[in-house]
């Protein structure tokens, strides 16, 4: 075992759990960034939240202490949520089951998605 | 090739007379580094993620002239002594699937340039970087396709 498996063994869950739920943040942003009409890039977000662009490019990096209210302001400029707890989404989505092709709706486009979950249980749709 | 995951290969520098990478100098150091552990686990964590979730290059937000530095510039909540997370690991990005890690240590002046501890790895990282583009390096996913023309003299 090298030295980098070694660090990555003695991380706390704390550091593994900080980082996912950063990067996957970061990475919801740039897919509503991605789908948004007029808002395309963090450039152009960084505008709208009257930030400068190296101070969102901080935010997304994936090592930032992202505040509630950084998520907040975020979310309230691309008009779609960023975070979604499980309950929140089952009481918006619903459970699916297998083989149930799914109409949803992205911010004001309507995009439809059809696919075959692979195993039987209960989803969370994570918006 | 130094880590690989599922979506990024990560490569590193190897001296012809050495038997560890630049890489994975740095790493024995940063192990060490007690005051810092939670910014090197934060940093490993991170490039695993990376590497399983794919090197977007907005990630690499550290320009340092021709390379990047890791970790990449974000804050956390630390005690008044360790404000600035100072350490570097430079890097060379190619692709989303692709990262060249280079070497660093922990930055103790404003510039880079200035400092003894990085100051090294900084003209190395850039000599490096620019040597590589300017030989190109063609890839395919997480392939170097012409690897056995990157050697040079370091």
């Amino acid at each position: 075992m090298d030295a980098f498996d070694e660090i990555l063994k003695r991380a706390k869950p704390e550091n593994e759990i900080f980082v996912s739920l950063n990067l996957d943040i970061s990475e919801q942003v740039r897919f509503l960034l991605a789908l948004h009409p007029e808002i395309k890039t963090q450039q152009k977000l960084s505008e709208k939240l009257n930030k400068q662009p190296s101070e969102i490019s901080k935010w997304l990096s994936g090592l930032h202490n992202l505040t509630l209210e950084s998520i907040a302001k975020m979310q309230a400029v691309l008009g779609s949520e960023i975070i979604m707890t499980d309950k929140r989404a089952r009481e918006k989505y619903g459970s699916m089951s297998e083989g149930v092709s799914q109409k949803l709706t992205v911010s004001k486009k309507t995009q439809t998605f059809n696919y075959q979950l692979p195993e039987d249980g209960d989803y969370t749709l994570v918006a | 090739m130094f880590k690989q995951f599922s979506q990024v290969a990560f490569f590193a520098i190897l001296r012809e007379d050495e038997s560890l990478s630049e890489a994975q100098k740095f790493f024995e150091k940063a192990k060490g580094w007690k005051e810092l552990q939670k910014e090197v686990d934060d940093l490993v964590v991170w490039i695993r993620e990376i590497g399983n979730r794919g090197a977007n290059s907005e990630y690499f937000n550290r320009d340092e002239n021709r390379s990047f530095a890791l970790p990449p510039k974000g804050k956390r909540n630390r005690p008044e002594r360790i404000q600035n997370n100072n350490i570097r690991l430079y890097c060379h990005w190619v692709s989303p699937h692709i990262v060249i890690l280079f070497n660093g240590d922990i930055k103790t002046t404003s510039r880079a340039q200035d400092c003894p501890n990085v100051s090294s790895h900084f003209n190395n990282a850039n000599a490096w970087a620019k040597k590589l583009d300017n030989i190109g390096i063609e890839h395919s996913g997480q392939e170097i396709t012409n690897i056995k023309d990157l050697i040079f003299p370091v």
